[in-house]
């Protein structure tokens, strides 16, 4: 059974409620399941937490009240200053959003919904469009001017404008790429360390005994995993905090 | 009896409260404003400069391919873009540097 099982086996999406309308393929699947569970336990946990909203917050009621001052204080007000207050609802879900993805995604037997670059770049795509939205509608066509720099001599221009434009293209790749990677490495790391451990047990011998060392890489492993996927939901909420700081303010700091 | 601005000073609760909330105040006055450190570790520098670079090679390319497709212009545009690709790539990444330095001075690492 473990000799069958590639790393990669637990990337697969499989249909779980076969559906098709006008010929497109909108099948439930396992990620859409994921997907599901991570909303439905991400609105669970914050509602249920702060259901009795104590004056002096309870355990859950702290945690709550932790995450949600990190993102907007020290993350949101950090970068953005007052401007940032309306957008901290779509960051502040962004990252919830995230969070439970990647968590849920440490479950033995669960599936990583972030591990998929679709997933990620759908996710980057929006704060690239929602960036285009704010930069036309507070600067109008004056927002091209986030393609030039300021302070530089005008002969360089033809130059440092592509640059600047193939740059800000690359936003959204390289914001969904990363998370995704991470998640991906991670995960297939996790599994070739604990296909190790089978692998050797079933050696017999001296590697039986020394099938101990692939089992405690896996459980460093593992903690270092619970570290990236709260580092990864926060860096994605951070990254779209500056991205979008460029659109309100482009070049002034 | 005790003037109390946010009135309600009969109600024992209430001036518990606001006295707790004194005591809080004072507390916070004494120190300067602890801020959670910032996870901000070296693999995740790593990969943030990594995937910054590879990103910017990669819409380069693309830009290029489009670039040839439409015009008829085969190598010359995959040539010129991915040249163009590479330094939006070193350009993307010190700014990032610049950035994280400028994330570090204000958390007064």
């Amino acid at each position: 059974m473990a000799a069958g099982h590639s790393p990669m086996a637990q990337f697969e999406v499989h249909r779980l409620i076969p559906l098709e309308i006008g010929g497109v393929d909108i099948s439930f699947t396992n990620a859409s399941l994921w997907m599901a569970l991570a909303v439905a336990a991400g609105c669970t946990f914050l509602v249920a937490s702060v259901r009795r909203d104590g004056i002096i917050p309870g355990r859950m009621q702290s945690v709550v009240e932790l995450m949600y001052d990190f993102i907007e204080r020290q993350t949101v007000f950090n970068v953005m200053g007052e401007s940032g207050k309306k957008f901290f609802p779509f960051i502040f879900s962004l990252f919830i959003f995230i969070f439970f993805t990647n968590f849920l995604g440490l479950i033995p037997y669960s599936f990583t919904v972030t591990s998929h670059i679709i997933v990620t770049f759908a996710m980057a795509l929006s704060v690239f469009v929602l960036v285009l939205i704010v930069g036309f509608w507070t600067h109008g066509l004056h927002f091209f001017s986030l393609f030039v720099p300021s302070g530089a001599p005008l002969w360089i221009m033809p130059l440092i404008v592509p640059i600047e434009i193939i740059s800000f293209l690359s936003r959204p790749i390289s914001l969904s790429v990363r998370l995704a990677a991470n998640m991906l490495a991670g995960h297939t790391m996790l599994k070739v360390f604990a296909g190790f451990i089978v692998t050797m047990l079933g050696a017999g011998g001296v590697l039986s005994v020394l099938s101990i060392a692939p089992l405690l890489a896996g459980v460093a492993v593992t903690a270092l995993e619970v570290l990236v996927a709260a580092i990864q939901a926060w860096v994605f909420a951070l990254l779209t905090c500056i991205y979008l700081n460029e659109a309100v303010h482009l070049h002034e700091h | 009896m005790v003037t109390n601005q946010t009135g309600d000073s009969d109600d024992p609760d209430k001036r518990h409260l606001d006295d707790l909330g004194r005591r809080i105040d004072a507390v916070r006055a004494l120190r300067p404003e602890a801020k959670p450190a910032q996870p901000s570790g070296r693999l995740n520098v790593v990969y943030r400069l990594s995937t910054e670079f590879v990103a910017a090679v990669f819409v380069g390319l693309a830009l290029g391919w489009g670039f040839d497709y439409v015009t008829g212009l085969k190598p010359l545009g995959i040539i010129a873009f991915s040249m163009l690709g590479i330094a939006a790539a070193f350009y993307s990444v010190v700014r990032a540097m610049r950035q994280l330095n400028a994330e570090q001075d204000k958390e007064g690492i």
